[in-house]
């Protein structure tokens, strides 16, 4: 294990291959494991298209305050459909207060989402508060250039 | 028909938003595509209180988002909160539906 200085992570990392979210992530292999398992099931494996999950990730990461998962690519300030822009500012409404929503939310959503669709992007955008939350928390340093070139390159050759 | 179209004029939709409203984000590609889709009869206006509080104050905006109908310079009616587009397009229909702009410009002339 490797103590990070003094305004980096507040844990320790593995050491292990990978960038300084996963290095942090793997103190906890199996759950680790699973964790991005479950996020390839999401973001590849659904629905929702999963260039819109990517703008929902973009658009929550400073919201959620981790450096690391905002320094990956930048939100858009605008969006070219009504279902990415729907996607996000759902989603973003999620992370504030999901207590908030009332029933109009879902009238507007139900005009370009299917019920499995909305129900996809609820999972995908809470899994990402929760990362993100987590990054926030544990406080992953900002992404350097190197692991923002191997992140865009394994989403997009995981792309379908 | 041409002359009542330009007489009648467009309605104004005017929209009270902020950056950190979510339902005036969920809310905009739902009045973007309304608008955009009423040929001419609508323009929007928008109005974002994060730059400019004085418009809502005058009106007594309260709740975002807000839309203020206006035709010929008078409110027809306002519609508070986020909504689809099909009870959008109804509720814009009723209010500008049940306005006789000819009335008002013959009044107006008088």
């Amino acid at each position: 294990m490797t103590e990070m200085t003094n305004g980096s992570a507040r844990v320790a990392v593995s050491g292990k291959p990978g960038n300084s979210f996963e290095q942090i992530m793997s103190n906890v292999p199996n759950a680790m494991a699973r964790w991005w398992s479950l996020e390839e099931e999401l973001r590849f494996n659904g629905l929702v298209d999963s260039d819109i999950k990517e703008e929902v990730r973009r658009a929550m990461a400073p919201e959620a305050g981790c450096k690391f998962c905002a320094s990956l690519a930048p939100a858009k300030d605008s969006y070219p459909t009504a279902r990415e822009s729907l996607a996000v500012a759902y989603s973003l409404m999620l992370a504030r207060d999901p207590k908030d929503l009332d029933d109009s939310v879902f009238d507007v959503l139900r005009e370009e989402f299917s019920d499995p669709e909305i129900v996809e992007l609820t999972m995908w955008a809470l899994f990402m508060y929760a990362s993100q939350a987590f990054g926030a928390a544990l406080r992953v340093p900002a992404a350097d250039d190197e692991e923002k070139v191997a992140y865009a390159q394994s989403r997009r050759a995981e792309l379908p | 028909m041409t002359v009542v179209a330009d007489m009648r004029g467009q309605a104004e939709i005017v929209k009270f938003w902020a950056p950190w409203c979510g339902s005036c984000r969920l809310f905009a590609p739902v009045v973007s595509s309304v608008v955009d889709g009423s040929a001419g009869e609508m323009r929007l206006r928008e109005v974002n209180l994060a730059e400019d509080t004085e418009e809502a104050d005058a009106r007594g905006v309260g709740t975002l988002p807000t839309l203020v109908v206006l035709k010929d310079g008078k409110e027809l009616g306002r519609l508070i909160g986020a909504m689809s587009r099909t009870a959008l397009t109804d509720q814009l229909s009723e209010l500008l539906g049940g306005a006789d702009p000819s009335i008002d410009t013959a009044t107006a002339k008088d």
